[in-house]
């Protein structure tokens, strides 16, 4: 049965087994969303790295199956979080909503799995299409305009990935997807397309845009998949790209300084992804061997702590039914397993014996090794700031400050067991990271610069550590400071996103302004005097030729003026109408027939 | 929720303790330079202000930025 499992690559389980969903009910189909990231689990563990998978498309080979420690990495995390997702979605009873779920984690998965190009943008677009559907499924006005923006920013980026695929196969022959060395055009398209999904600023928006308007499990899967896949693209194809510093830098401070701002609280935690994401683009960006092992960790462990802070999150919502700071407060006594889960999930941002200060702790080391100044001390202000925004800020507001009032009751079991999972791995990989060091790649050299060993970490080399368990402390007491300015308001941030939700008002209006002015002149000149010329003419040549005809007759037979004037008057009445007497008609044809007769 | 001055006084306390136990144990190196600015994040209590004075900041920078950039949230639901 292993043996079976582990010769197909792991995306086909999820993607296959998403299909069968919609036929099972109940319970079973519970059990079979449980079952399948547990089955793709085992069959990633039992991967060997020399397994391949390939097959024939449009006369390329392509590899579906690369299994090296850089893939398997991402691969074990994927699985693990939505083993702990379904769990945690045992309520769900809408099947569209699993069979999204599974088809896009199965998608990322075969993104990350992809040993080419052609392969891996077929899973990029189908992990667009599956998590806009994951969006939709809530099936609210708000979340399909937010799936609308989604789509279009990644049907974008998609574009001008393939743009850069296409141009990179035609120059140089091969679909190998490895890392880029020289700056070429397609080159420059791919990473183009690879930093829309990893939310890079100001390519960001979509992120906090969509995300909160999906469901309690939604939300969850989405803040797992779509900016790490792009993180491990990122890492294979574009390591030491000195660019990639500088836009980290600037993620990891737009995420706080804008998450400050937000009032919703999955919104806040959209912006520290975000700001985390920067941490592991910055790593990419300075590309040492540690720092690349960095990006894997770090991807893995925000995927725990950021899951398990969205779920209680989510749980919030879904128990109280209020999504914003300013309405929810002093919830603590009545949901404490959340609060105790969210805590966790809050601490393993920066506080030690976590995950979060395992693999934060492997970046700064790495940007340290580098003689990076200016990047590392932004990157501190930034773990600074996303501790005190989604560390202290959200569980602060939401479980104590003013008592709200609202009634809810302790999340369910589900949910809790789903938390436990997450909060578990992160306290265990933050006590005993040897283990966890094992599966990262060039895990051998990273044990040689890291201490793996409880005792090594905080015991002997406490002198190490206190420095940022004074940047926690020091966190903690500018955040009591300083908490009669920090603001929860009713009030949205304006994004880049404003430049397609209100710019593209502004754009239909400055081109409809200035290409008005020959619409215009267009429309008087054709519209209103041409056409309306031709128009009366041609209404008109009829009455016009007999009254040529009789107003002379009406003068021979001495009609005075306004006798002549009264004819004319009927004369067109009738015409308008088509309303002569036959006799009339008759009698002008037979006059113009006289009339050409005699000329002639 | 008023905060107590227990709870200020265990804050405080904890933050102090670690500055001097900082000053007791072996000190750390510069890991960016020799000699001059850049050695400043081996200066004793550096942590400590980076997380003090980085919270001050980030919020006064924020607040700042959010006098210009904060609308009421049916921003984007109501014509131009």
């Amino acid at each position: 049965m292993i043996d079976l499992i582990s010769s197909v690559p792991p995306s086909f389980i999820l993607i296959l087994g998403a299909l069968l969903v919609p036929f099972v009910k109940g319970t079973l189909r519970n059990v079979l969303v449980i079952a399948l990231p547990a089955i793709a689990f085992l069959n990633i563990l039992n991967i060997g790295c020399c397994t391949s998978y390939s097959l024939q498309f449009l006369g390329f080979e392509l590899e579906l199956l690369r299994a090296d420690m850089w893939a398997k990495v991402f691969g074990y995390v994927f699985t693990i979080a939505a083993f702990a997702t379904a769990i945690y979605g045992y309520h769900d009873k809408k099947a569209s909503e699993f069979v999204a779920a599974l088809m896009y984690i199965g998608s990322a998965l075969g993104v990350v799995f992809a040993g080419d190009l052609v392969s891996l943008y077929i899973f990029w677009e189908l992990m667009a299409v599956t998590s806009v559907a994951l969006i939709l499924s809530k099936r609210t006005l708000a979340s399909r305009r937010a799936g609308t923006r989604y789509i279009i920013v990644h049907v974008f980026g998609g574009l001008v990935l393939l743009a850069g695929i296409m141009l990179h196969i035609h120059n140089t022959g091969s679909i190998a997807f490895t890392s880029f060395t020289t700056q070429s055009t397609a080159a420059v398209l791919i990473l183009l397309g690879f930093l829309v999904n990893a939310a890079a600023y100001p390519l960001s928006s979509w992120l906090p845009d969509a995300y909160p308007e999906a469901s309690a499990m939604g939300a969850v899967v989405l803040s797992a998949y779509t900016s790490k896949t792009a993180v491990y693209a990122l890492m294979r194809g574009f390591p030491g790209w000195d660019i990639l510093i500088i836009i980290g830098c600037a993620m990891a401070i737009y995420g706080v300084i804008y998450g400050l701002l937000e009032n919703d609280i999955r919104r806040i935690l959209a912006y520290s992804i975000v700001n985390q994401v920067g941490f592991m683009v910055c790593a990419v960006g300075v590309g040492s061997k540690l720092a690349l092992a960095a990006v894997a960790a770090h991807a893995f462990c925000h995927i725990l702590y950021k899951g398990l802070l969205f779920m209680s999150a989510g749980a919030v919502i879904q128990q109280t039914g209020k999504s914003k700071l300013s309405q929810l407060g002093g919830l603590a006594k009545s949901m404490p397993w959340t609060f105790i889960f969210m805590a966790i999930g809050a601490l393993t941002i920066a506080g030690p014996l976590s995950s979060g200060f395992i693999s934060k702790t492997m970046i700064l080391k790495s940007v340290e090794k580098a003689h990076l100044f200016w990047p590392w001390l932004i990157l501190e202000i930034g773990a600074v700031g996303v501790f005190l925004n989604a560390g202290l800020r959200l569980p602060y507001f939401t479980f104590f400050g003013k008592d709200s009032n609202v009634k809810a009751k302790e999340a369910p079991k589900h949910m809790l067991i789903g938390m436990a999972i997450l909060a578990f791995l992160c306290i265990a990989i933050g006590i005993v990271p040897a283990y966890f060091y094992q599966i990262l790649p060039h895990s051998e050299y990273v044990q040689s610069k890291m201490y793996s060993s409880f005792s090594d970490l905080y015991v002997h080399h406490f002198y190490a550590v206190l420095p940022k368990l004074q940047l926690v402390l020091f966190t903690i007491l500018g955040f009591f400071l300083c908490l009669p300015i920090i603001k929860r308001n009713d009030t949205i941030t304006l994004d880049t996103d404003w430049f397609y939700r209100k710019g593209a008002d502004l754009f239909y209006n400055i081109v409809k302004g200035s290409t008005s002015i020959v619409n215009d002149l267009t429309h008087s000149v054709v519209i209103d005097k041409i056409t309306k010329n031709v128009v009366a003419f041609t209404t008109n040549a009829p009455a016009n030729a007999m009254l040529a005809v009789m107003v002379p007759i009406w003068k021979i037979m001495r009609y005075n003026d306004n006798e002549i004037k009264e004819q004319i008057t009927n004369l067109r009445a009738n015409v308008e109408s088509n309303s002569f007497p036959v006799g009339l008609a008759s009698l002008i044809i037979i006059f113009v027939l006289l009339t050409f007769t005699f000329n002639q | 929720m008023k905060l107590s001055k227990s709870f200020w006084g265990i804050l405080w306390g904890i933050c102090g303790l670690t500055l001097v136990l900082e000053l007791i144990l072996p000190h750390r190196h510069s890991h960016f330079a020799v000699e001059g600015f850049k050695t400043i994040d081996a200066a004793p209590g550096f942590f400590a202000a980076i997380g003090l004075f980085g919270v001050i900041f980030i919020v006064i920078i924020s607040n700042k930025i959010g006098q210009v950039l904060q609308k009421k949230e049916d921003y984007y639901d109501r014509p131009n």
